[in-house]
């Protein structure tokens, strides 16, 4: 029975053992705020909150799997929000439809930029995107002095808790799904998987690096504007600099969640439990009375905790491939 | 004869074209303000110099062996909270204290000192790549920093605290004292003793390095807790200059010193880089910024300036090495 169990691939993956963490947080913060972090509405108003960074993280997972990474989104998702909301304002034939698609247009817009940099500068894509981030922000703030947007038309302002749940659960999972389904059934999700694991392997196989550039650089800005979509429902008001500096909660989600750390591997179902475990540990910190400052402290030191063990199993995996040995020692 | 030359000038080629760069710069700046070409704008620049500076050398010293440190500004906030607060705490207000700020000083760059050695660990031993290993600990740092400072700013430091980063030794600035002097020990570490050639090694084929029987570990770890040490002197003077501490201050300056090392023919991949290239380069942008400044362009502007000088930079320096 036991060596069945070791023989499934999910009970010795990274996944599982971020599942027991999870499971074990919960149940810590539920004894600890004697069972309120527990209640089905806490749960639905945490995942509600964090959706918008959910659906974010999804656009972080593939550009990880592809071997990169995207500094810039966030700011991407401030721009097509800001725009949306502009949009929302200033054309009374404005609805849901036409906004959504204007705003991940113009993500997928943005991203596309980062994509022919990342493609023709041959240098880190933290680095091209740390100067993408800066050109955005800077230039948008710029712009807009840093006014507020709000006062939205009723049909996006009107907000009743089950509208509420089905916008923000909604689109995440459609998020969710799309990205699973690329990267599981689609030909472009594996070269995605390809160029990571090992793109000079990949570019002879035939791939064509900068199509799969495009796509990866173009999704990462349509999940960012999908998640500004949610945010700007959530909380009404489109401010530039509201989304700025978060960056790190989306990274930390999808880094938790097990994404190998220099590309080719990662999953879907991990990337969720990754933003789980980012939002229970801010939400139970909250309730069992930490004071706020201390959320960024905790999540850094779990984000090194859990490199130290993804670290560690990975070395342990190796050594054992290398003797030769199978998974029963 | 000719051989030597060619060598010569393509040792050389690089600082030249940035020396061209800065001139183009001064001269298009002096333009726009004849005063600028004076000892008083040399005396500014001599103290404004040393922060970006040193703050530059952490990030080239992670850089050479291949990685990035991207926890530099929350590791120099949180040793300039935490000197601030053990002066503001036993020294009281109006007062000095020589031995009690030497050991805030001496706290405060052990704090960083601790924060790289960590880093180093963690790259080293569970091969983790040092982006996502130092944006954690940024994210652990800057938690620290709201921890302590609740938000709020540190302010009011004894004179001798304020003579580190405002005061002169004869006629010199004492940040460019210290700046002149962490330079030196950089270049001795990179060129007269082992580690030089090892990290250069190590940053251009880590695995290569790894087989000829270098302690890459050891090297990795040295390599982040001077990056570390860097970024402890960067932090006295940061706070002695802007006589306060807080959580989230000068965060542009992260971008600020990638794009100086990149700037300065440090590759991001790895290997290749000298502290002379990055002491032009630092320059460079210090007159830029001064042009700018004079120019009254927003900050905003500022930060996408400085945004489109990194991606032109990066282009320049993929088209070089091929």
């Amino acid at each position: 029975m036991l060596s069945k169990l070791k023989e499934n691939k999910f009970f010795s993956s990274h996944e599982f053992y971020m599942s027991i963490a999870l499971v074990a947080l919960a149940i810590f913060f539920g004894i600890g705020t004697d069972g309120l972090f527990l209640t089905p509405s806490n749960l639905l108003n945490m995942v509600i909150s964090y959706s918008y960074l959910g659906i974010m993280a999804m656009g972080m997972l593939v550009v990880i799997i592809s071997g990169g990474i995207d500094i810039s989104f966030m700011v991407t998702a401030t721009i097509s929000q800001y725009i949306m909301a502009k949009f929302m304002l200033e054309f009374a034939g404005a609805n849901l439809v036409t906004s959504i698609l204007l705003s991940v247009v113009i993500g997928v817009g943005l991203g596309l930029v980062n994509a022919v940099l990342v493609h023709y500068l041959k240098a880190p894509t933290l680095i091209i995107t740390i100067a993408t981030m800066s050109i955005y922000f800077g230039l948008l703030m710029y712009l807009t002095n840093g006014v507020r947007l709000f006062s939205f038309p009723a049909w996006f302002s009107a907000k009743t808790d089950a509208k509420t749940t089905g916008v923000a659960l909604g689109l995440l999972a459609v998020a969710v799904v799309i990205t699973f389904a690329i990267m599981k059934f689609t030909k472009m999700g594996r070269k995605i998987y390809a160029i990571g694991g090992n793109i000079d392997a990949a570019k002879r196989v035939g791939i064509n690096i900068f199509l799969v550039h495009l796509f990866v650089y173009g999704y990462v800005g349509a999940m960012a504007a999908l998640g500004g979509v949610v945010h700007l429902y959530l909380v009404q008001q489109a401010a530039p600099n509201a989304l700025y500096g978060g960056e790190m909660d989306v990274i930390a989600m999808a880094v938790l969640g097990g994404v190998n750390l220099a590309g080719g591997k990662g999953s879907v179902g991990g990337t969720l439990i990754g933003m789980l475990l980012v939002a229970t540990l801010s939400n139970g910190l909250l309730l069992i009375g930490v004071s706020s400052y201390w959320q960024d402290f905790f999540i850094g030191a779990v984000i090194l905790i859990s490199f130290c063990f993804s670290g560690w199993r990975n070395i342990k995996n190796r050594e054992k491939e290398s003797k030769g040995g199978k998974l029963d020692d | 004869m000719t051989e030597k030359l060619k060598k010569l000038t393509t040792a050389q080629g690089d600082n030249l074209l940035l020396l061209l760069i800065l001139a183009v710069a001064v001269t298009l700046v002096s333009m726009k303000q004849a005063s600028f070409f004076s000892f008083g704008t040399l005396q500014s620049i001599c103290y404004q110099l040393p922060e970006m500076g040193l703050l530059t050398m952490a990030m080239m010293a992670a850089m050479l062996s291949g990685g990035i440190n991207l926890s530099i500004i929350a590791s120099a906030n949180l040793s300039g909270i935490v000197m601030a607060m053990i002066m503001t705490t036993y020294i009281p207000k109006g007062e000095d204290n020589v031995g009690i700020v030497l050991g805030a000083v001496a706290v405060g760059i052990l704090l960083s000192v601790l924060a790289g050695f960590i880093n180093g660990v963690i790259i080293a031993y569970f091969k983790i790549p040092a982006m996502l290993v130092t944006l954690g600990m940024q994210m652990l740092l800057n938690g620290a920093c709201l921890v302590i400072t609740k938000g709020a700013t540190i302010s009011g430091y004894p004179a001798t605290f304020k003579f580190l980063g405002n005061g002169k030794l004869a006629f010199i600035p004492m940040p460019f004292v210290v700046f002149a002097i962490a330079l030196i020990i950089l270049v001795v570490l990179l060129k007269n003793t082992p580690y030089g050639p090892k990290v250069y090694l190590y940053g251009s084929n880590d695995v290569a390095t790894g087989f000829s029987g270098v302690d890459d570990k050891a090297l990795l770890i040295k390599t982040y807790t001077i990056s570390g040490l860097l970024v402890g002197l960067a932090a006295v003077i940061l706070t002695s200059r802007f006589n306060s501490a807080a959580a989230g201050y000068a965060e542009s300056f992260l971008m600020q010193s990638i794009l100086i090392a990149v700037l300065g023919g440090i590759s991001p991949d790895g290997g290749k880089g000298k502290v002379s290239g990055m002491v032009l380069s630092v320059i460079i942008i210090q007159v830029v910024a001064s042009g700018l400044n004079i120019l009254r362009i927003s900050s905003y502007l500022t930060t996408a300036v400085y945004g489109i000088i990194l991606l032109a930079a990066v282009a320049f320096r993929s088209k070089k090495t091929g």
